[in-house]
């Protein structure tokens, strides 16, 4: 199985973040071809068990081309009601050889930090994460 | 209704939520692939209507959405999504 263990200096400030690579779904490229697809983007993704959904940001789904496949209600801390968001379809790379393929990504500005892709329960339903903070660092398995 | 946030989805939005009553009637839990204010199909999983969406209409923006009675918003309980 794929696993991918992260050390950081300091995990509890920095967070579980890994870089990555977003690109059009599996689907899209079968569909028409890996020629008409834009080549994947790296980003900096925060592994996040408190998000529901893998988000990506507006920039991002603009440089990768995404067309909308969905919209989904969503409740952050700071929404009194449900805020609809855009759904795009994409592929996360965590190396050249593994990809977690044909995720449901909502479309949100990530604000305040340096990241471009949170990674959600949707994506971690398929593997293993393991957080050892007294060793700073994280894997991510599947 | 009044108009949503997201322009290119919002004919497909509306026509998905006025027909939701009778999609629940002939196909709960099935995935509904909208494309206007029409029905392209219905399909037993996401990944399937997807599929279908790129395959029937090309790569452009349509709709992909669950017959359910009600949306059940997804939660982020950790990070202010700037929404």
């Amino acid at each position: 199985m794929p696993s991918f263990e992260v050390s950081l200096p300091d995990l509890r400030a920095s967070g579980p973040v890994i870089q990555a690579f977003i690109g059009p779904s599996r689907e899209l490229i079968a569909t028409f071809g890996a020629l008409s697809a834009a080549s994947p983007t790296p980003v900096s993704a925060l592994i996040d068990t408190g998000a529901a959904s893998t988000v990506i940001t507006p920039e991002t789904a603009r440089v990768l081309q995404l067309r909308t496949v969905g919209i989904i209600r969503v409740h952050t801390p700071t929404t009194v009601e449900p805020v609809l968001c855009r759904q795009f379809y994409v592929n996360i790379n965590f190396t050249n050889e593994f990809a977690v393929e044909d995720v449901l990504a909502i479309e949100a500005p990530l604000t305040g930090q340096p990241i471009q892709c949170l990674i959600g329960r949707d994506v971690l339903s398929r593997g293993v994460l393991t957080y050892s903070g007294v060793d700073n660092l994280f894997r991510l398995t599947f | 209704m009044p108009a949503i946030n997201i322009p290119e989805l919002e004919t497909e939005w509306r026509y998905f939520n006025e027909h939701r009553a009778e999609f629940l009637e002939q196909a709960p839990g099935k995935y509904a692939l909208v494309k206007g204010d029409t029905l392209v199909g219905m399909f037993d999983s996401e990944v399937s209507a997807i599929r279908n969406g790129y395959e029937k209409l090309g790569n452009v923006p349509f709709l992909v959405k669950q017959v359910t009675e009600v949306d059940i918003p997804l939660t982020f309980t950790s990070f202010d999504l700037g929404v």
